[in-house]
């Protein structure tokens, strides 16, 4: 861990002093020593608070676009046309895939310092600055949870649900912590028409997070932010990752493992399954 | 605060859309959003034809299947629907070319997830009815009815 962060404060180094980028997003030290947090290095001088150890878990992605994102929709002055570098753990690499193809920014706009763990994802890394173990436990482990519940009578899967998801205090965590919840306004808090209601009612708050999984269907990237963020300690990894089997299983597509694959809810096939249609 | 949403009583059948008055069978309420080229047009033909089929179904007519968002669907549920059917133009005839495609899609996404959270496969349905079917519009509005009435009254709060 300590070489990768001395690695990822030399390329740093390197690449504010020549100029390269306009900024580096990486992780430093949060408010106690187990735990970190996103930092924005404009400054050959900031390099040194860079790090990365097993706590740097956030998807940085989630930095680079919407309101407040490093990359603005119309960039006007020069510096804003610079490539920002970003440090890539391989389920943020596959967020920046996912992104691209959703013409968030382009390539080009980004120096990836990848982390690796030999699994794949659709993009070439411009430099690699370190290597960890791949995590295939935590996949494994929610895919027997979802076979669990798969198992169960349907009352029993809204049984379990309704406990869950009746515990939501409706903080919209979840969707500030998501790379792929960028909209402008987003529809939970639109009053007219309201679609969802704002008080934290079991039935609203079922509401809420079917329109939280489905939007995010075929885009997901499986980063797990939004159940760490979560206060109230509510799956929603169960739920992303049930959608994202079944993008699998139904349309052979795993979000940003392909750079050139269109997202399945944006084409068709004329042999789509017809089957469950009277 | 739970109740607000979904007026239940304690045998839970009388929801806020059902209308179900007291002493009455419950009968199932089946929300119905279809295409307005095909499936609409279908619906009337088997109602100029006079062809019979269960008066259970509340139809919703829109512009084409893909304008049928999920949350339409969820919604209907969460008022009290007890089953939702989705119909649209067969594939190939779509007034605007792929709409039923992607209605398609996002339809079986949508049970996948709706069936993991734990609603009834069998309460939401989709169908694909062409203007001249009215004989199946009848068939596919019994067929629903029938599988929604076997499953009983929706109980989501």
């Amino acid at each position: 861990m300590e070489e990768i962060t001395k690695k990822i404060q030399d390329e740093a180094r390197k690449l504010l002093t020549e100029g390269r980028v306009r900024a580096v997003v990486g992780y430093r030290r949060g408010w106690s020593s187990e735990v970190a947090t996103p930092c924005f290095v404009t400054t050959e001088g900031g390099t040194d608070r860079l790090l990365y150890d097993a706590s740097c878990r956030h998807n940085l992605a989630k930095y680079l676009v919407g309101r407040e994102g490093l990359f603005k929709f119309a960039p006007t002055e020069e510096e804003e046309n610079l490539p920002v570098a970003i440090v890539a753990r391989p389920e943020t690499q596959r967020t920046l895939v996912a992104m691209i193809k959703e013409k968030r920014f382009v390539r080009s706009d980004l120096i990836v310092l990848a982390i690796n763990d030999g699994s794949q994802a659709g993009l070439e890394p411009d430099m690699e600055v370190g290597r960890i173990e791949a995590d295939n436990k935590g996949r494994e482990e929610l895919q027997a949870k979802i076979e669990a519940l798969d198992a169960m009578e349907p009352s029993e899967r809204w049984e379990f649900w309704k406990e869950e998801l009746s515990k939501c205090i409706r903080c919209y965590a979840c969707r500030q912590v998501c790379p792929f919840c960028y909209c402008e306004r987003c529809i939970a808090d639109e009053n007219q028409p309201q679609w969802i209601k704002k008080a934290p009612t079991t039935l609203s708050n079922v509401s809420w997070n079917i329109v939280r999984a489905y939007h995010l269907t075929g885009r997901c990237t499986e980063c797990g932010e939004c159940e760490r963020a979560c206060p109230m300690d509510i799956p929603l990894s169960l739920l992303n990752t049930k959608l994202a089997m079944s993008v699998e299983d139904a349309f052979g597509y795993r979000a940003g493992i392909d750079a050139e694959a269109l997202p399945p809810m944006f084409e068709f096939r004329e042999d789509d399954n017809d089957e469950f249609i009277l | 605060m739970e109740g607000m949403n979904n007026v239940s009583d304690e045998t839970g059948t009388a929801t806020k859309g059902a209308q179900v008055t007291e002493g009455k069978q419950w009968e199932p309420n089946i929300v119905a959003f279809l295409c307005r080229w095909c499936s609409y047009a279908g619906a009337d033909l088997a109602g100029g034809s006079r062809i019979k089929y269960p008066p259970n179904v509340r139809i919703i007519r829109l512009p084409c299947s893909a304008r049928i968002d999920p949350k339409l669907v969820w919604r209907a549920l969460e008022q009290g629907a007890d089953g939702v059917l989705v119909s649209g133009c067969h594939p190939g005839d779509c007034h605007y070319t792929s709409g039923n495609m992607y209605a398609r899609r996002r339809m079986q996404m949508f049970y996948e997830l709706l069936t993991f959270l734990g609603v009834e496969p069998g309460r939401i349905q989709m169908s694909w009815v062409s203007a001249s079917e009215g004989q199946k519009w009848a068939q596919v509005v019994s067929s629903v009815t029938e599988d929604v009435r076997k499953l009983g009254p929706a109980k989501f709060v």
